[in-house]
């Protein structure tokens, strides 16, 4: 439970008296003024610590992708993928050509998912004028139920792949416990060839958006692959110029305990800067990487690269969800059932990190297993976490803007921008909760 | 070009939520795991251990949805309730605003009406809980509680398949109450 409480200085403070047991995540802006002058910003994050990395020392390496899904409804293939790199990079083993091309799909089919929900359901409300979903299919149920199909086909492409569509079941170390037959996916194509057409037109819809201005100096962290658009490979690369492979990234990012948030924040080690990982990060050093139709959508839509606005995410987000649907289009079309679903997986001691793009960002895993494949250390870098402290910084380039906004343009300006990023600590959708403190300090 | 078969949709989806993690709050999908089974071409039954929007789509592949949930009232641990939904007198853990993005079971009939899609019948089976501590088991009183229902699902599932007006009105029962779910009308 949660409520706002008046303090004797006029501050509101938000107290939370129980935890909830099934905490998707909370959070909320505290800003406080002294006079027209802004004082202070947080991304308070208040969910409880869930210590996954914990929770996997003492576990068997096969358990991993199945405990690691579990720490995200929404981007569960992330973590598996993230983690059977780890272990496999720790055990020696490399995959084959035909189940690379397969968790690739995986991971098209939860961008899909993912990206559908956000863009249609999430943040398009606010670019439109509605108050929420709800709200916006009163009067265009047309694109709520197109976001809604684009979402079901990322739904059924998971449970074809995963054995169902949240928390898929199939991946293992090595490849997956089953792969699907081609009349399964086959079954799919005539959906991908209307998910296609519809995530066209949702990357046209999205890039003629009318978007708050607002411009950011990031500098944008993600996978690079010379030959493809980044999913589960690919070397970190950033706009200032890092090129690294996953082995140096903890040399170069650092987690940070900050006192108003139960997430660690992170930074560039070298100067303790913020950085921005997620589609727009991935698009601005990538997009010549882009599927054929994505890439022509992106260069005729008269977007000025690189996009510094945080808002423009949600153009990112269509462009790659296009790209998903002709690559998992590609893929299906030329399936052919391996002849085998894991390569042998042969247990020693090791260690092996890896790094995948989540549909939040980049997604780092870290993991030293011993002679009996028992997890002896376990590190998880999620992209939601990575990005706190830039959120932080882009309120404040917001904010002073709106010093004579009142408390509920305020609200909502601060909700648009944090939800822009799709944050996964929890609901999108109105999930703040902000504390505006005007009383001058004394 | 390969064609989905499609099979008739039964009319009665079993729907049990909660988080396996948590004591007693596993009781829905302790159900519905113990029930899926013996699932025929009358019900099905899945686990969705929190609501999101995607329930959404379930709402076209069956008359009657049963969502199954460890329930807070202050009861005896134990006891079953049996409500219409959507019913503000009980709140079930899972179906409120906790899940991903906000989507609970409101917000899901809030946008199905907006979007004029049709609304099967809803209901809830919700049991009592007395922990929900992370790590524990499953309570004495809870365990006793899930198999009384299903030992009485073949009656309660003629309850949630007869007529439109067979449950209308909460009801609960004691822990250990063979009478549940009550009386029941055949259509």
């Amino acid at each position: 439970m949660s409520e706002t409480a008046q303090t004797a200085a006029g501050e509101r403070v938000l107290k939370r008296d129980s935890l909830l047991t099934r905490v998707e995540g909370e959070g909320g802006v505290y800003v406080r003024w002294e006079q027209d002058r802004l004082a202070e910003v947080r991304l308070d994050i208040f969910e409880p610590p869930r210590f996954f990395e914990a929770f996997l020392r003492g576990r068997h390496l096969h358990e991993v992708p199945d405990i690691t899904a579990r720490i995200c409804g929404i981007c569960p293939v992330a973590y598996q993928m993230s983690s059977v790199h780890a272990l496999e990079a720790a055990l020696g083993i490399v995959i084959s050509p035909a189940i690379r091309r397969l968790r690739r799909l995986l991971y098209c089919a939860e961008w899909i998912q993912s990206h559908a929900l956000h863009i249609y359901l999430l943040e398009g409300p606010d670019f439109l004028g509605y108050e929420s979903a709800l709200s916006l299919a009163k009067d265009h149920p047309e694109l709520v139920e197109r976001g809604l199909r684009l979402k079901k086909v990322g739904n059924d492409l998971l449970e074809v792949l995963g054995g169902r569509a949240t928390h898929p079941v199939s991946v293992c170390v090595g490849g997956f416990y089953k792969t699907p037959r081609r009349k399964e996916l086959m079954a799919l194509h005539e959906s991908l060839v209307w998910g296609l057409e519809a995530a066209r037109t949702t990357a046209r819809w999205a890039a003629q958006l009318t978007l708050p201005e607002l411009t950011a100096d990031y500098e944008f962290v993600a996978l690079s692959h010379p030959d493809e658009y980044p999913m589960n490979e690919g070397r970190i690369v950033s706009s200032s110029g890092l090129d690294l492979t996953a082995a140096e990234f903890e040399r170069h990012f650092l987690e940070l305990q900050v006192a108003h948030s139960t997430a660690l924040h992170s930074v560039r080690t070298e100067n303790a800067t913020s950085y921005l990982v997620g589609p727009l990060a991935r698009l601005n050093l990538n997009r010549e990487r882009l599927a054929p139709q994505a890439r022509e959508v992106a260069h005729s839509s008269g977007l000025s690269f690189p996009l510094r606005n945080p808002f423009a995410m949600i153009i990112a987000r269509s462009l790659e969800m296009l790209h998903a649907f002709e690559e998992a289009l590609s893929i299906v079309e030329s399936y052919e059932e391996p002849a085998q679903s894991a390569v042998e997986c042969k247990v020693r001691a090791g260690e092996g990190c890896a790094a995948t793009e989540a549909p939040r960002g980049l997604l780092y895993h870290r993991y030293r297993v011993n002679e009996r494949g028992l997890v002896d250390f376990a590190k998880i870098v999620p992209p939601t976490a990575q990005n706190l402290r830039r959120i932080e910084d882009d309120l404040r380039l917001l904010l002073p803007r709106l010093k004579e906004a009142s408390d509920e343009e305020m609200l909502a300006a601060c909700e648009n921008l944090v939800r822009a990023y799709d944050p996964c600590i929890s609901c999108s959708t109105h999930f703040l909760k902000l504390t505006i403190d005007r009383s001058p300090r004394p | 070009m390969n064609k989905v078969v499609s099979f008739p949709r039964p009319p009665l989806l079993v729907i049990g939520c909660g988080n396996l993690t948590c004591g007693d709050d596993r009781a829905g999908m302790e159900f519905v795991r113990k029930l899926r089974p013996q699932s025929c071409a009358q019900y099905a039954a899945r686990e969705m251990p929190q609501l999101s929007v995607d329930l959404l789509e379930l709402f076209k592949e069956t008359e009657t949805i049963l969502f199954v949930d460890a329930v807070e009232t202050g009861a005896a641990p134990g006891t079953l309730h049996l409500v219409p939904l959507p019913y503000a007198g009980l709140q079930s853990r899972s179906l409120g605003k906790v899940s991903g993005h906000g989507w609970g079971l409101n917000e899901v009939l809030g946008l199905a009406r907006s979007l004029g899609r049709e609304i099967p019948r809803l209901a809830l089976l919700g049991i009592e809980l007395e922990s929900v501590e992370p790590g524990e088991p499953i309570s004495p009183a809870v365990k006793q509680a899930l198999q009384v229902a299903l030992e009485n699902f073949p009656r309660l599932r003629t309850l949630l398949s007869g007529t439109a007006d067979a449950l209308t009105r909460p009801r609960s029962f004691a822990p250990g109450d063979c009478a549940f779910p009550g009386e029941v009308k055949c259509a």
